[in-house]
């Protein structure tokens, strides 16, 4: 009977084929590293998004989705928790314009996200209604407003004076209104 | 709740795949979760049009209840393959340390890809004042038709050109979906829908050119730097380029072998592709016209209307239920021919600009073009087939159109170009490695390179 080969017994120790593949492997790949190394946007994929976040998420894992809006989406995000945790989910809220987010020719403090925008602001309000301040005077929710949210001033003075005086500097605040104040 | 969800998604898509015919197992289980999620979202929506809540417990049966359908059709239809399911027939690949060092490189980036998707929340702008928010406020009242925020009185801005109302609605609906089974964050949905993709691509490419080409031009592919930034974000694009570079694969796939499955499954792909944006009609159109003149010269239409019929059924239902249940927005489509010197520069200029620029696309659209002036010669003498790229060309003629022929009333044109448009191109992206890995001196030389390094005739773990 004849014996088997080495290769034959282990088919994993087939040396012609290991040889080939070695040096196959090693030049594509050398091929595919200069390519890759080649181009600004590869290695970015590679340092900047991938291994950069990587470390990151190695460092921070046991942060809370909270934390990781704030962290992305910055004080906006901070602005619609506040908001959230101080009205009930019926809240029907009068909500400021784009301009008291974002005043012309002044640096704002709600960086990283777009709070007066209504649909990205529902994200973290919903169920609560939103009446933007452009909105009230055709809107049928109008006459069920109870919380009237004040940003950089805005809508002072749409609450009773006293109460407004008491706020005046505040960044932003939410009051629970019984009637809206028309101004 | 969330996995079992997920399961009874991956397992409508592998049921409907196999309906459809006999793919390998790779190609089965890429493309399992992708046209599973493409169903799924159908269904959600056919049960809220006939008039109950798209409650977890209501989409759970329906999907289950399809499933169970869609197995009694395998079976019924393939009797002789009862016999697979109770042994299935494995093989393994013969595969060489090229391959498996590009499939390790696959697996640590998309690794570390996926693990960036899921660590983060949903933050990008356009998510959050879209798709997210919606499929959000979708899972809470459980219904599309009569959604508070698609409410002129409430929301008066959304009968508005350009708003989010008449936005195709299958990102929004998963995303819906998962909310329904109680996920955090909708992330789960494009880190998915990526991870199963480069699977799927894989495949298609291994069909064509072997295993070690697919495992480096999937490679190449997916380093793509735009493509795998956006891919962990929860925006539609990657998603849409998933559905619509795919469905483009698997026509030319039918073109090349006229296997009847993969017609159908291009179809499929074709209609869940407009059905995630509605922009992905250009697909259709270039598809159909390139389908029409194989059509024409062969003398044979079905495959034209099957083509026609499949990818135009997710549209018209969404049309259709759009006119419904009162979900419309303003007009911005210009619908007479006129003449913008200054718009149509302006689109030449940035589709030229983008399809140039390599620190956003890699080498993609670079090779893309060696690879067509390669195959030039051949195609002049009628020998190599050239349907890729002029539906590649025609999707982007039929882009530029669309673009030309749209009224920017919520926004500026450059803006549109810039950031949209650029994000359109990534459809062309997977196209692009595809054509390169499929054309027939690549194709050639990488399958001798595969038999050259793994030249023996044994199979591992083969079933005879």
């Amino acid at each position: 009977m004849q014996r088997k080969t080495k290769e034959q017994e282990h088919p994993m120790l087939n040396k012609r084929e290991l040889w080939r593949n070695l040096w196959v492997a090693a030049f594509v790949c050398l091929c595919s590293w200069g390519i890759f190394s080649s181009l600004e946007g590869y290695r970015w994929v590679y340092n900047d998004l991938l291994v950069a976040n990587m470390d990151m998420i190695r460092k921070l894992p046991d942060l809370t989705n909270d934390q990781k809006y704030e962290i992305k989406l910055g004080a906006s995000y901070k602005f619609l928790r506040t908001v959230r945790e101080n009205t009930p989910e019926s809240a029907v809220l009068l909500y400021p314009p784009t301009d008291a987010f974002f005043p012309k020719g002044e640096k704002s403090q709600f960086t990283g996200g777009e709070p007066n925008n209504k649909l990205w602001a529902l994200r973290f309000l919903y169920p609560r209604k939103l009446i933007l301040a452009s909105e009230f005077d055709t809107s049928p929710y109008r006459f069920y407003v109870n919380y009237i949210v004040i940003v950089n001033g805005w809508g002072y003075d749409r609450i009773p004076p006293e109460l407004a005086k008491e706020l005046k500097g505040a960044p932003f605040a939410i009051c629970p209104v019984k009637a809206i104040v028309e101004p | 709740m969330i996995t079992i969800g997920l399961f009874f998604t991956i397992l409508l898509g592998w049921m409907l795949l196999r309906v459809i015919g006999r793919f390998s197992w790779i190609e089965t289980i890429g493309l399992s979760f992708l046209v599973g999620l493409g169903i799924q979202t159908m269904l959600m929506l056919f049960i809220n049009t006939i008039g109950f809540r798209m409650g977890r417990m209501p989409v759970l049966l329906v999907t289950a209840l399809a499933i169970i359908v869609l197995y009694s059709v395998d079976v019924f239809r393939n009797r002789s393959r009862l016999s697979e399911w109770k042994r299935p027939c494995f093989q393994w690949p013969r595969i060489s340390l090229t391959a498996l060092i590009f499939i390790g490189l696959i697996g640590w980036f998309e690794y570390m890809n996926l693990s960036k998707c899921l660590y983060f929340p949903t933050f990008d702008r356009d998510s959050l004042a879209a798709f997210d928010t919606i499929g959000w406020i979708m899972a809470q009242e459980q219904t599309v038709r009569g959604l508070s925020i698609f409410q002129g009185d409430y929301m008066p801005g959304i009968h508005h050109p350009g708003s989010t109302i008449t936005y195709s609605p299958m990102v929004q609906l998963s995303y819906a979906y998962v909310y329904l089974l109680s996920a955090e964050t909708s992330k789960c949905i494009p880190g998915l829908v990526f991870l199963f993709f480069l699977v799927a691509f894989f495949a298609a490419v291994q069909r064509v050119s072997g295993t070690t080409a697919a495992a480096i031009f999937t490679f190449f592919m997916m380093i793509t730097p735009e493509l795998i930034a956006f891919s962990s974000h929860s925006m539609t694009n990657v998603i849409h380029a998933v559905y619509a570079s795919l469905a483009v694969i698997y026509l030319t796939l039918w073109l090349r072998g006229r296997e009847r499955k993969d017609l159908i499954l291009g179809a499929l792909l074709l209609g869940i592709n407009v059905w995630c944006r509605s922009e992905g009609i250009v697909f259709i159109g270039a598809s159909l016209l390139v389908l029409f003149s194989d059509a024409l010269r062969r003398k044979q239409y079905r495959p034209f209307w099957t083509v026609t019929i499949i990818a135009m059924f997710p549209i018209v239902y969404w049309v259709a239920f759009m006119k419904l249940f009162g979900l419309y927005a303003e007009s911005v489509v210009i619908t007479y021919p006129f003449w913008d010197g200054d718009k149509a520069y302006k689109i030449w200029f940035y589709l030229k600009h983008h399809f140039m620029n390599l620190r956003f696309y890699g080498y993609s659209f670079l090779i893309f073009v060696i690879a067509i002036g390669m195959n030039l010669p051949g195609v002049l003498r009628r020998r190599v087939p050239f349907y890729l790229p002029l539906i590649f060309l025609f999707s982007i003629l039929f882009y530029a159109v669309v673009i030309y022929q749209i009224e920017y009333k919520w926004d500026r044109i450059e803006n549109v170009l810039a950031h949209s448009a650029k994000r359109f191109l990534f459809c062309f992206v997977p196209m692009a490695w595809y054509y390169v890995a499929s054309n027939p001196l690549v194709s050639k030389a990488m399958n001798r390179l595969d038999e050259y390094m793994c030249s023996r005739k044994t199979t591992v773990g083969s079933e005879k």
